[in-house]
């Protein structure tokens, strides 16, 4: 079921012609987003986020990785202005975003972590206080809404009160209010959080096709999500960005030194191609399970050596090939590799320039 | 297929603060807190217009429906105050953290938004007064001695219901510098009899209490000085005054 794609092919949103392509365009200069050591120290005891500076052109669609208490939530906090940071500023559109930014937030569409709906609100009436928040007349307010309550496949419990909400409905409910001030620039806290495989599908295409026209910040522990939907990445760790940078480039840093090789012949053959391994400079250790091959190149970054060397003994060995896989997911690899360096980096942290790239 | 022309979006900037407005006047008089105020006030006002009435008929003794309504809204408004206190000690501490975040992450400023609850808050606690005090009006006109004047009682009403005013005003403000419901409540409270017995120490300075008590049943026949009126009313806008500033000031800087 993909129901969601309604939302950004309804005739109440705008889809991208080519005068608006032409006018993104020409504002590719200006950044949608900019942050210049933004730091924020709660009470004087608790640091949850350090010197981060970050620049977003329009159409990026950015993943936010991190950890539990990485500052993940923090960092959109202070973007959008419900925190204000001890140190640094975030602009917005060019502007300084601050607690009483309404107009700024009016180009910004947000979905908290596990979002809170008022109690005795139908969708009907919660959106439309929504779009009021937004100050939205009637005459724009009332046909988007309804757009949005179709689009989301809420029509059918439009007037059912939201506490009864499952989950995945309050997501869809979530989604319905973060666009409906269309805005140009989306920031979701966690939207996978808690949906079921099917609606999380749903949201996946929903991001997939908003991330066409809009510029996006996402935050996620799916890095499977990440993965699918970004373009862009940024990985925090300990409230300190580590990597700002293309998903491609993130991919590009992880250790590609690990595979898994399958293998059809004789005992013989496979014990011998084994100790011919183990003899290679390129192998730093190999295993054998059930005529699996766990192996372990010596070159973290450049396996193809590596490789070659195995094919060379596989056909000296006369052992067939039935397949060649690296393991481990490679964002996740990427990530897991990232916050391992910085972990060990220890005071050489000090010294380390954070990353201060356009993403 | 044709395109749709560009529609000019027109943005209502007021818009935020009624809508902050509306939806939190409409939960508080669904909520259980001013039902039960207005509730118990409406109870004791018809146990009390029984006891009097009783004491009328049975023993022969003269009841003013001036002493009936004073007495009323004072044991009243002592005894349920403490309601009041939580209606504007929990308007917006009570929203902190998501509910709060899914209305300050819209187009809606700081500044409105605290004009937004304090306003509502301070029309729920009114209305809910000025309601109760209208039927508690109209009974002792008709079951009591008629010796009530109506402009008079109409001061009367406006005179508590501005000392109300200004405690919800500076339950509204604690409410937007303090994290926690219930240490509000406790420091508004402790502002309520603390400061009220500080400031009966320096005569003069500020509208005298008991003093206000005291002449009630006065003004409710008539007998007003509207002197004492507007000083009471300007000291009730001063305090609100003061303290919306400072509650909005403290919470436009603040984190939510």
């Amino acid at each position: 079921m993909r129901i969601w794609v309604g939302v950004y092919s309804s005739p109440h949103f705008r889809i991208p012609t080519p005068v608006m392509e032409a006018k993104v365009a020409e504002k590719k200069a200006e950044l949608v987003l900019e942050t210049n050591q933004l730091t924020k120290i709660y009470q004087n005891s608790q640091i949850a986020l350090n010197d981060v500076s970050l620049k977003l052109e329009p159409g990026t669609v950015l993943g936010l990785l991190g950890a539990n208490g990485a500052g993940k939530t923090t960092l959109l906090r202070l973007v959008i202005g419900l925190h204000r940071p001890t140190a640094g500023w975030a602009k917005v559109f060019g502007e300084v975003m601050t607690p009483n930014s309404a107009d700024l937030r009016r180009k910004i569409g947000y979905i908290p972590t596990n979002p809170q709906f008022p109690k005795g609100m139908t969708p009907i009436t919660y959106l439309d206080y929504m779009a009021r928040l937004f100050g939205l007349s009637r005459d724009t307010r009332k046909p988007r809404l309804a757009s949005l309550i179709r689009a989301v496949g809420l029509l059918g419990a439009s007037g059912d009160p939201i506490d009864t909400f499952s989950n995945g409905m309050s997501a869809r409910l979530a989604v319905a209010t973060s666009l409906i001030n269309e805005p140009d620039l989306l920031f979701w806290d966690e939207p996978t959080h808690g949906l079921d495989p099917e609606a999380r599908r749903s949201m996946l295409d929903l991001m997939k096709g908003l991330g066409q026209a809009k510029t996006i910040i996402v935050s996620s522990h799916n890095l499977g999500d990440i993965d699918e939907v970004c373009n862009h990445a940024a990985v925090l760790s300990r409230g300190q960005m580590i990597y700002c940078g293309s998903l491609q480039d993130l991919k590009g840093r992880m250790r590609r030194n690990h595979y898994e090789v399958d293998l059809e012949g004789d005992q013989r053959s496979i014990t011998k191609l084994l100790s011919m391994l183990r003899g290679t400079g390129e192998v730093r250790s190999v295993e054998l399970q059930h005529r699996k091959l766990t192996l372990y190149f010596n070159d973290e970054l450049n396996s193809a050596n590596g490789i070659a060397t195995v094919m060379m003994a596989l056909n000296e060995c006369k052992v067939t090939l039935v397949g060649i896989r690296s393991v481990g997911q490679q964002t996740e690899q990427a990530f897991l590799d990232l916050v391992e360096k910085d972990e060990t980096a220890g005071f050489a942290r000090i010294y380390k320039q954070p990353p201060k790239m356009a993403a | 297929m044709a395109e749709s022309p560009a529609v000019n979006v027109v943005i209502n900037r007021w818009l935020p603060y009624w809508a902050v407005l509306q939806a939190d006047f409409g939960q508080v008089l669904c909520g259980w807190v001013w039902r039960a105020w207005v509730g118990v006030c409406l109870l004791a006002t018809g146990c009390w217009l029984v006891y009097r009435l009783g004491a009328h008929r049975e023993a022969g003794l003269v009841q003013e429906a001036s002493t009936f309504l004073t007495d009323l809204v004072r044991w009243v408004l002592m005894g349920s105050v403490g309601l009041v206190v939580i209606l504007a000690a929990g308007a917006i501490s009570s929203e902190r953290g998501t509910l709060a975040d899914s209305i300050l992450s819209r187009g809606i400023s700081r500044r409105q938004y605290y004009l937004g609850k304090f306003h509502s808050r301070l029309g729920a606690v009114l209305c809910g007064f000025f309601l109760v005090s209208l039927i508690a009006t109209i009974l002792g006109q008709f079951f009591l001695k008629e010796d009530l004047d109506l402009k008079g009682c109409m001061l009367a009403t406006w005179e508590v219901g501005m000392l109300l005013a200004a405690l919800v005003s500076i339950g509204v403000m604690l409410s937007s510098i303090l994290n926690n419901t219930l240490v509000g409540i406790m420091v508004l409270w402790f502002a309520l009899y603390g400061g009220g017995a500080i400031l009966s120490l320096v005569p003069g300075l500020v509208p005298q209490l008991h003093l206000v008590w005291n002449r009630l049943p006065y003004v409710i026949k008539g007998h007003y000085s509207l002197v004492a009126l507007g000083e009471i009313t300007l000291f009730s806008l001063v305090v609100c005054t003061i303290t919306s500033l400072f509650g909005m000031a403290y919470f436009s800087r603040r984190d939510v």
